[in-house]
């Protein structure tokens, strides 16, 4: 135990360690927020859907090689989130199938594109890093920590400023739209945030495991809580501990940063399942 | 009473010079990254040693100032024979556990008093020392470790 400590003691020595625990604890605090609404919404998958327009994105910057490829990518992404979340209701191919369709359709072209036209010598190792998000979270540049700082900051403040709207919207559109509410307006700003924290995950986890920071603190904490405060409030912790120990024990172990912290998650929600089958029938 | 005092001393004073050369002869290392996890020494490279540039790609020419800083680092040790029957050796730290070809190639130059007979097995790890250098190529410049030394 105090091996493990002295090694942590010298690794948070290194400035990308402390780097790469800021931005994630960040990311984890803001995909659990939204991870609740998408869960009661129907919408788990649109993290993974999402993830891949972001890869594809990613690709069209790489073969453009622009310098910095976050504005392509968050502007396609938050397009494709409206697309999704605002259109979806009432257009003709509906949720899931239209959330299949534009996921592996972007897959397709964003790999395509990379292996036609990439200058890289690595394609497979620039996939695999785009998917797994292999040890982006520790390479973070200070620019970069700063850009996730100020969206994550947006991200907390839009969900606190409208936290009553996002309730509404999120259990009842119908009744909401009756009682004169824009929904419409508040599903627009849910597909904006929700399509800053997928761009903003990807340098954690990597596009194809997006979906669990989306979806595991919301359905654990739902295992323990049932109001939706409680339940944003537990998902929050839940995902920012699962993220905090993921990242350590990825650099103490020497494993995949992304699937260690996907794997912290499963093990937390076993825990909660666990906690949730001895306390039933006494959830707040 | 005396003689044993004064032996006393003199094995105390031994020792204490003993203790000193211990000290004097450790080698210091510029980066010292032995015991370090993969995921650790691939960062440490790829953030202060080579950089990486807008591309998303290795960039050797970043840190200019790494050449001739001594290093001791577990790596994965290979080997190839060329087509004119030399054996080239070489070095590699890699991301996500060896699993992605991400891996950070060093050409090694074995210091000239050392023998690495037994050759370690191909993609074995092993604990590396030597000297960051550049060399150039056609293509480019790669980084090597010149005066290289396996130590386990």
């Amino acid at each position: 135990m105090n091996e493990i400590i002295d090694k942590l003691t010298t690794y948070l020595q290194y400035y990308f360690v402390r780097y790469a625990l800021i931005v994630g604890v960040l990311v984890a605090l803001c995909s659990s927020l939204l991870g609740v609404t998408l869960v009661l919404k129907r919408f788990s998958f649109i993290g993974d859907g999402l993830s891949h327009v972001a890869f594809g994105a990613m690709a069209i910057a790489a073969v453009l090689r622009l310098t910095n490829d976050m504005p392509l990518v968050l502007i396609l992404t938050t397009l494709c989130a409206i697309l999704l979340l605002r259109k979806g209701q009432n257009a003709k191919i509906k949720g899931d199938a239209a959330i299949a369709m534009i996921s592996v359709g972007a897959l397709a072209v964003g790999y395509l594109l990379m292996n036609l036209f990439s200058k890289s010598s690595n394609v497979t190792g620039d996939v695999c890093t785009t998917l797994f998000g292999s040890m982006s979270i520790l390479t973070l540049t200070k620019s970069e920590v700063w850009l996730s700082i100020a969206l994550s900051a947006a991200v907390l403040i839009v969900f606190i400023l409208f936290y009553n709207k996002i309730f509404s919207v999120t259990f009842d559109e119908n009744f909401s739209t009756a009682t004169g509410m824009k929904t419409g307006l508040y599903n627009l700003l849910i597909a904006v945030v929700i399509a800053v924290i997928i761009v903003l995950a990807m340098n954690l986890v990597g596009s194809l495991l997006i979906s669990a920071l989306v979806v595991f603190p919301a359905l654990s904490a739902m295992r323990v809580f049932r109001s939706f405060r409680s339940v944003t409030i537990c998902s929050a912790v839940f995902s920012v501990t699962c993220a905090f120990l993921g990242i350590l024990i990825s650099i103490v172990a020497g494993t995949p940063v992304g699937s260690t912290i996907v794997a912290t998650d499963i093990v937390g929600f076993g825990l909660f399942t666990l906690i949730g089958f001895v306390t039933k029938g006494k959830r707040v | 009473m005396r003689k044993a005092f004064c032996l006393i001393l003199i094995l105390s004073l031994l020792l204490a010079f003993t203790a000193c050369n211990q000290n004097e002869t450790e080698t210091t290392y510029d980066y010292d990254l032995a015991g370090f996890s993969s995921t650790m020494v691939y960062s440490v490279v790829v953030n202060n040693v080579c950089g990486i540039n807008a591309q998303n790609a290795i960039d050797f020419s970043k840190y200019p100032d790494n050449v001739g800083k001594t290093v001791r680092f577990p790596v994965f040790f290979t080997y190839t024979v060329k087509a004119d029957g030399k054996t080239e050796y070489l070095c590699y730290v890699s991301d996500c556990n060896n699993q992605c070809p991400s891996n950070i190639t060093f050409l090694l130059e074995f210091e000239k008093d050392f023998s690495i007979e037994p050759v370690p097995a191909d993609r074995s790890t092993v604990t590396m020392t030597g000297t960051f250098d550049l060399y150039e190529t056609e293509a480019g410049s790669y980084l090597m470790i010149s005066h290289a030394r396996i130590v386990r």
